[in-house]
């Protein structure tokens, strides 16, 4: 005898719920397809790096973000290359100091070094005496100041990321639409 | 009726995007255009064999060593959107095997107008200058560039060049007084 009404409370919230999820997914998947689009765009898989050493201060500190993109020239002395070191996660960004173009091979010897370090990345390598163009996978263009802290800040405490990823399941929850 | 979130929400996107827009127009409206005059000399070039001491580098092999003036006026680089001017030497050179061969062998760090006037006179290079197959037989003119790379607080980052010294020659390994190969020296890179 409430067929009606048990019909109308059981149809809205699959509706609301479907259309929520949608929402959803549009959202993550606009994200991931400007990401993606940006990548694509600037041939190199991470177009936006956030700096996490100090080792270019005065220019670059903890928590600045570079805009990159793959170098569509040979790299000079000066550039500020992204290189990713063969069996190293974090890629590094460095001044280029050294470069010298084989000829036999057409590839580049490059050597790199931190403003802020004493010594050039030699060191770094763990091995091998030069970079070649295979461990570049990326340039700096561009430069935007403090924005990526919050990643840093989110890796430094934990317990700041679990009290953020509460707060939104929160919201969710107390949201009337 | 607007819920407090939903106002905070709004708030926030729209400062976002404006600040956004601000940060671009300055990035696009403050590409340095005023070119720097800049003059190197080079008053004295030789090459030794040696023994780099601090350089992770400590192979005995010729290094190429020059005493060099710079005199360049950075500060026409200088606006508001100017964080610092990193200023560098580049020594360039083809070789047998490689056709350019480019090292930075001075570099500064300008951080304020007041101190873009860079003078130096009579300056030892500042990191060694070596070449890949450890010997310079194979050089014969090396080329002094002087380079910036102007650091913006928000935006694209720019490079320039002056070319600085001519084409100067190579000479050929200094030798003992009786013509024999002098023992490496001790070089504190």
């Amino acid at each position: 005898m409430f067929s009606n009404e048990i019909a109308a409370l059981t149809k809205a919230p699959i509706r609301s719920l479907l259309i929520q999820v949608l929402n959803f997914v549009t959202v993550i998947s606009t994200a991931l397809a400007m990401w993606k689009g940006l990548a694509v765009w600037t041939n190199t898989e991470s177009p936006v790096v956030v700096v996490l050493s100090g080792s270019m201060e005065p220019a670059f500190y903890r928590g600045d973000l570079l805009f990159l993109s793959m170098p569509d020239k040979p790299l000079r002395v000066g550039d500020i290359p992204v290189y990713k070191i063969p069996g190293m996660d974090i890629p590094i960004v460095h001044r280029v100091i050294e470069i010298h173009d084989e000829i036999s091979t057409g590839d580049q010897l490059i050597l790199t070094k931190g403003d802020n370090n004493d010594s050039d990345d030699i060191s770094l390598y763990q091995g091998p005496r030069w970079m070649k163009k295979k461990n570049i996978i990326g340039q700096v263009k561009g430069y935007m100041p403090y924005v990526g802290y919050v990643t840093i800040a989110l890796n430094d405490y934990p317990k700041l990321k679990y009290a953020l990823l509460g707060l939104m399941g929160l919201s969710l929850l107390f949201q009337k639409e | 009726m607007h819920s407090t979130v939903q106002r905070f929400n709004a708030v926030t996107a729209l400062a976002t995007s404006v600040i956004l827009c601000l940060l671009a127009m300055v990035g696009f409206t403050s590409f340095p255009i005023h070119k720097p005059n800049a003059n190197v000399l080079v008053n004295d070039i030789k090459v030794i064999s040696g023994r780099a001491q601090w350089h992770m580098d400590r192979r005995t092999q010729d290094f190429l060593e020059t005493r060099f003036d710079v005199d360049v006026d950075l500060s026409s680089l200088f606006n508001w959107n100017t964080k610092q001017v990193f200023v560098y030497l580049s020594a360039e050179y083809d070789s047998k095997d490689h056709e350019l061969n480019q090292a930075v062998i001075w570099d500064r760090i300008v951080r304020r107008k007041e101190d873009a006037h860079v003078v130096i006179k009579d300056q030892t290079h500042k990191y060694g200058l070596r070449s890949v197959n450890k010997s310079f037989d194979d050089v014969n003119n090396v080329t002094l560039t002087l380079k910036w790379n102007v650091m913006p607080k928000v935006g694209w980052l720019t490079f320039g060049d002056e070319r600085g010294s001519g084409s100067i020659r190579v000479p050929s390994k200094q030798l003992g007084s009786d013509g024999a190969a002098v023992k490496p020296q001790r070089l504190y890179y």
